[in-house]
Order: C-alpha cells, then sequence, then structure tokens
C-alpha cells in the first residue's frame, strides 16, 4: 500500500479525532499498537516494559494530537513520539539509550545485525512467520477477482476507481471484492491472534 | 447499502465518505468485535507486506482508551472551521472587543454598586425601586428585607427589595476585594512565547488575570480557584481566539488569545504559583 493513500486513511480518523471524536483514536491505536510495540521494544527490552512505554506514547500522541496539522504524515509523526518517550523512559531509568535511532522508513525492515536489539523471542519469531505464512498462503488460494483486487490495493497502493479501470468492473464491485479477501484471510488468523 | 465489516475494510483504504465514517464509527464503538476485526485486517496488512513484528497478540487500546477517559474530548469548532481569510482579525479590533468588554463588565459593577449603596440608606428612608416588569430577570429575585424598604415593580407593589442573585455576588466580592488589603501576585508563567512580555497582571477576588503582548498580538492567562472558572477543561475557538482550559491543582488556569493552539496548551501548562 503506498504511503500516500495510507496516510489519507490516517488523516480521515486524526480529523476525526480533533472533531472531538475519541473513538477514532481508539481505531488508531489499534491500528497501530503492534508497529509501536515493536518499534520501542528495540528500545526497552522488557516486554511488558515495552507495553507500558507504548501505551505512554500514545497517551502523548492524543494530547499533542491538537497541534498535528498533518505536514508529515501520522505515523511519522506517532513514531517520533514513541521514540522520544523510548529514549526518556530509557533516561529515567538511568539507562543509556542507543546511539543509532531507527529510521522510520526502515523501521519495519530493521536488521537484526543492528546496534539496536531485535529483542524478539524465538517463540514470537515462531508465531510471526506462522501467522504470515497463514496469510499468504490464503491470499494464494483466494479466487482470482479477489487476490487480484486485494494485490493491487495493498501491494500497488491503487485507489478503488483505478482498481476497477484494471478490472474493469464497477467500484463497489472492488470494494466487495477487497472486503471478501480479507474476510477470508481474517477468518484464518482470527483463532492465531486470539488471547 | 454496505455492512460494518465492509465499512471498516472500506475506512481501511480510506475509501468511505464522511457519514459512512461517522457511521462506521458509532457501530464499532457499540460493536467491540468490529474494533478487533479492524486491529486483525491491519495485522493481516503488516504480515502480507512481512512487516509484522513482535506484539501482534498484544492489544494495549483498552489501556489507552481507559487512561484518556479523564483527558478533554477536542472540541468540535476548532477544527471544523476553515481559516477564515475573508475576516482578518485586525489587533485594533480585538483591543476594542477588550475594552468594550470591559466596559459593559464595569458598567455592571457599577450599578450594582450603587445598588448596594441603596441598601444601606437610613430606615428613616424609603426607598422606592421602579423597574419595568419585562425587565425582571432570572437572576433577580425578590425577597422581604422588613418594612423599611419598598419595591414596585410596573405597577405591583409590595414591601420587597430586590436582592442579588448569587449570579451577581461575585460583582460584590470583587468590590470587597478593590476597596480591601492589597495582594501580590501569586501566580506566574514559566514560558511565554518569544517577543512577548507581560503588561498587566491584575488581581481579582478568585483569582488573578495576566495580559501578555508582543506590540501586535496578546493573550491572557487566567487563574481561577476551582469551581470559579465559566467553562470546563478543554478548548474552544471563537471570534479568532483559542480558549484552552486546563486544571492546576485547585485552580483553573485558561489562555485566550490569537495564538495557535499548541502554545495556549503550553502556556497553560507553564502557569505556576509564585515560589
Amino acid at each position: 500500500m503506498s504511503n500516500e493513500s495510507q496516510a489519507a486513511s490516517d488523516q480521515v480518523l486524526v480529523k476525526r479525532v480533533q472533531a472531538g471524536d475519541k473513538q477514532a483514536f481508539d481505531l488508531l491505536v489499534k491500528q497501530y499498537q503492534h508497529k509501536i510495540i515493536g518499534l520501542i521494544g528495540r528500545y526497552v527490552y522488557d516486554p511488558h516494559e515495552a507495553m507500558d512505554v507504548a501505551q505512554e506514547a500514545f497517551i502523548k500522541a492524543y494530547r499533542a494530537l491538537p497541534g498535528f496539522r498533518g505536514d508529515s504524515a501520522f505515523y511519522t509523526w506517532l513514531y517520533r513520539i514513541a521514540i522520544n518517550t523510548a529514549k526518556n523512559h530509557l533516561v529515567s531509568r538511568s539507562r543509556r539509550p542507543p546511539d543509532v535511532d531507527v529510521d522510520v522508513d526502515d523501521a519495519h525492515y530493521i536488521d537484526t545485525d543492528s546496534e539496536l536489539r531485535d529483542l524478539e523471542s524465538p517463540e514470537r519469531a515462531l508465531y510471526r512467520d506462522e501467522l504470515e505464512r497463514v496469510v499468504k498462503t490464503t491470499l494464494d488460494r483466494l479466487p482470482e477477482d479477489l487476490r487480484v483486487a486485494l494485490t493491487l490495493r495493498e501491494f500497488e497502493g491503487m485507489s478503488y476507481e483505478d482498481i476497477a479501470n484494471v478490472m474493469d468492473c464497477p467500484v463497489g464491485t472492488v470494494r466487495s471484492r477487497i472486503f471478501r479477501a480479507r474476510e477470508a484471510i481474517d477468518k484464518e488468523i482470527a483463532p492465531l491472534l486470539a488471547n | 447499502m454496505h455492512t460494518a465489516n465492509d465499512s471498516i475494510s472500506a475506512l481501511m483504504d480510506g475509501e468511505v465518505g464522511e457519514f459512512e465514517l461517522r457511521r462506521t464509527l458509532e457501530q464499532v464503538a457499540d460493536d467491540p468485535e468490529l474494533a478487533q476485526q479492524w486491529r486483525r485486517y491491519h495485522v493481516a496488512r503488516s504480515a502480507l507486506k512481512g512487516e509484522a513484528q513482535a506484539g501482534l497478540k498484544v492489544d494495549i487500546s483498552a489501556g489507552v482508551m481507559s487512561a484518556l477517559e479523564q483527558e478533554p474530548v477536542y472540541h468540535p469548532s476548532v477544527y471544523d472551521r476553515e481559516p477564515d481569510a475573508a475576516k482578518p482579525q485586525k489587533p485594533v479590533s480585538r483591543w476594542w472587543r477588550s475594552v468594550s468588554s470591559m466596559a459593559v463588565a464595569a458598567s455592571v459593577t457599577a450599578v450594582v454598586i450603587l445598588g448596594a449603596g441603596n441598601f444601606s440608606e437610613s430606615p428613616s428612608q424609603t426607598p422606592n425601586f421602579y423597574l419595568p416588569g419585562s425587565s425582571v430577570s432570572g437572576d433577580l429575585m425578590r425577597t422581604n428585607l422588613g418594612r423599611s424598604t419598598q419595591a414596585t415593580v410596573a405597577g405591583y407593589e409590595s414591601p420587597d427589595v430586590i436582592r442579588l442573585s448569587d449570579g451577581l455576588k461575585k460583582y460584590i466580592d470583587q468590590h470587597q476585594h478593590l476597596v480591601g488589603a492589597q495582594r501580590v501576585p501569586q501566580w506566574s508563567t514559566r514560558w511565554m512565547p518569544e517577543g512577548y512580555s507581560i503588561v498587566r497582571h491584575e488581581l481579582l477576588p478568585h483569582g488573578e488575570v495576566m495580559v501578555f503582548a508582543n506590540g501586535r498580538d496578546a493573550f491572557s492567562v487566567s487563574v481561577e480557584e476551582l469551581g470559579h472558572q465559566s467553562l470546563p477543561e478543554g478548548v474552544a475557538q471563537a471570534d479568532g481566539y483559542i480558549a484552552v482550559g486546563k486544571r492546576r491543582g485547585d485552580h483553573f488556569v485558561t489562555v485566550v488569545g490569537d495564538v495557535p493552539l499548541m502554545i495556549a496548551d503550553r502556556i497553560a501548562s507553564a502557569v505556576q504559583p509564585e515560589q
């Protein structure tokens, strides 16, 4: 998915929060929490501590949201808050923050040999691999029209209108195909994500 | 008609209109499973692109939202209004509005003080208050203070006088304060935007007001005892001004001015008692 379309989607929710709708912020938390926890986990090694710091970062983000004007993508902005919160946490615990930051664009692909530790336990790594395997297998098994619609959306970042042009079908059909594809994947991963 | 699940899928892609967005958010608020589905859709998106990380099973959103329960809800008017280029805010008009507001307040105060003076007339004098019936508002209450004073209200006579309601009691407090003992400022701000300096510091019965200006724009900071403020915590915008209200211990800080919201919020956070 392109950064532009992701940013546009985020901006819709951000504006709702700024307009007084706290529920929209809940969706932003649910959307980004795993990325933020993963990011903070590279600074704060204890998983429980990392979750507390992630929670603090989201609270700070909510408080600072009135000042967010959309000059940068919401995730970039949130990412900076999370990094600063993690560093401040380390300083407050008299621990030195790492000298090297994760660049926001590389946050998802950080090399495990980096000075910033990737603290995934073997169990978690296996779990993540299993999840990715299930998602990709389910995608491969989808009917072609669903698979193509979702692929164009997620990997090419195309709008529904563009996908409709490529697939020569109405926009409503594209929307329905993408939804059905997601439903099929969700059905498979829901048990894996259940607590 | 789209289903709620279909709508959250489209919302992920930024493909919903304003009406559908609002409806979807309402449905998500009513149905926790929809919110979980939203979370799983995003996890699936990350996994699909090989971006899945640690913490996939963790859901801290309930803790975050619980912690935010006490946070102010942002006032819609601040963001719903687009900047109005057709109505530039001129310093002169702002200052005039301030002056006119003060003049109105002063007039009310004068009336109240004069009225209060009448109450202290000697018993031998029997003043009559002639008030048009239409001007008797809910703020004015009739009470019996004895036979020596009489009020006449548009043809209605009774041995009553007009008593000031609690809403006007503050002006009596103000009068007592003005003629009473001198106080020294108790509050200051640790931070203000560059170029601003304090130009006034007024001590009021239940608080203080500081005015800061940079020669072109101005903002004011009010510190009141809790319970005396006019607004709850939060943000509002009116007539081109931002107003931010915050609790500071047992006091309430309000910052008003033509400054960005973030700046107003920072000023409010920087207000502290004098050491």
